[in-house]
């Protein structure tokens, strides 16, 4: 069955069972490698995307239930404010180490801020624990919060 | 038991990139810390048990504590691995602490509700 999907503003045709998780017609069919398979069972948030600017765990997302929605990967949060601001500071504090958690919990990171730009300790540990990182990256990724926080406080003025 | 701050300096003979050093001291730190408080694998006698993040898990956001990392740079020693030297410290260090808390002397990680009540059965 043909689905109607709307992926980073552009809207693709994409030919699969209804059932096929979203994450593996992203990556597979949309040739969109950026957001990961991690557990396959929504239990650590590699596969974080944005579903109308809400983080959803991709891969038990059934592609029939986003065919009206708008779907962000992190392909394009860059173009968001948050998204772009959430990036930058990743990079200036060098969050990663092997990477492979890290794409969900920018997206995770990104939907925290469009919602709180200006999070609590508490609210940054409530939206950012459902992403696991094993190589321990936790201690940077909340500073890199909190200055994305900062910046877009300033941006708007 | 909660961490809530980590103290530690390490000496890893001449720094290239400090804050690399940086960020593979607290991933050790962080890596121990989950280690000795949460994770074993779990056996049956047919299988292992532990076979997701539901049934091994690992820490998280809410349980990470601050980290306070000071670098001992020493230029004219060769340059030694960083890191994994940081997490040889924290199970001890834990232990300890309950120790200091309790009485109670526990010699095995994770450091788990259950092993304390038995540890403190034998004790008292």
């Amino acid at each position: 069955m043909v689905f109607r999907l709307k992926v980073n503003s552009a809207v693709r045709d994409v030919d699969a069972d209804g059932d096929t998780p979203l994450l593996w017609v992203v990556r597979d069919v949309l040739g969109m490698t950026g957001t990961k398979f991690g557990c396959g069972m929504g239990l650590c948030g590699a596969c974080t995307v944005h579903v109308d600017g809400r983080p959803v765990r991709s891969c038990v997302t059934p592609i029939e239930s986003v065919a009206n929605a708008a779907i962000t990967t992190i392909e394009a949060i860059g173009t968001t404010p948050a998204g772009k601001s959430v990036q930058k500071f990743w990079t200036i504090k060098e969050v990663p180490q092997c990477g492979y958690c890290q794409s969900g919990q920018i997206m995770a990171a990104a939907a925290l801020l469009r919602d709180k730009p200006n999070p609590t300790d508490a609210d940054i540990d409530e939206a950012m624990s459902g992403n696991v990182c094993r190589c321990g990256t936790y201690v940077r990724i909340r500073e890199a919060i909190k200055e994305a926080s900062r910046d877009l406080a300033m941006s708007r003025g | 038991v909660k961490v809530r701050r980590v103290c530690i300096a390490h000496d890893c003979g001449r720094i290239v990139n400090p804050d690399g050093v940086l960020n593979q001291i607290e991933g050790g730190v962080l890596q121990a810390v989950s280690r000795t408080l949460l994770e074993q694998v779990q056996w049956d006698t047919r299988q292992v048990r532990s076979v997701d993040w539901g049934s091994y898990p690992i820490l998280r956001a809410p349980d990470v504590p601050r980290v306070d990392v000071d670098l001992i740079d020493r230029p004219d020693e060769p340059s030694l691995g960083a890191g994994e030297a940081a997490g040889t410290l924290i199970p001890a260090a834990l232990a300890n602490a309950v120790y200091d808390a309790t009485g109670v002397r526990l010699r095995t990680v994770p450091l788990t509700p259950g092993r304390f009540r038995a540890q403190l059965a034998r004790t008292a």
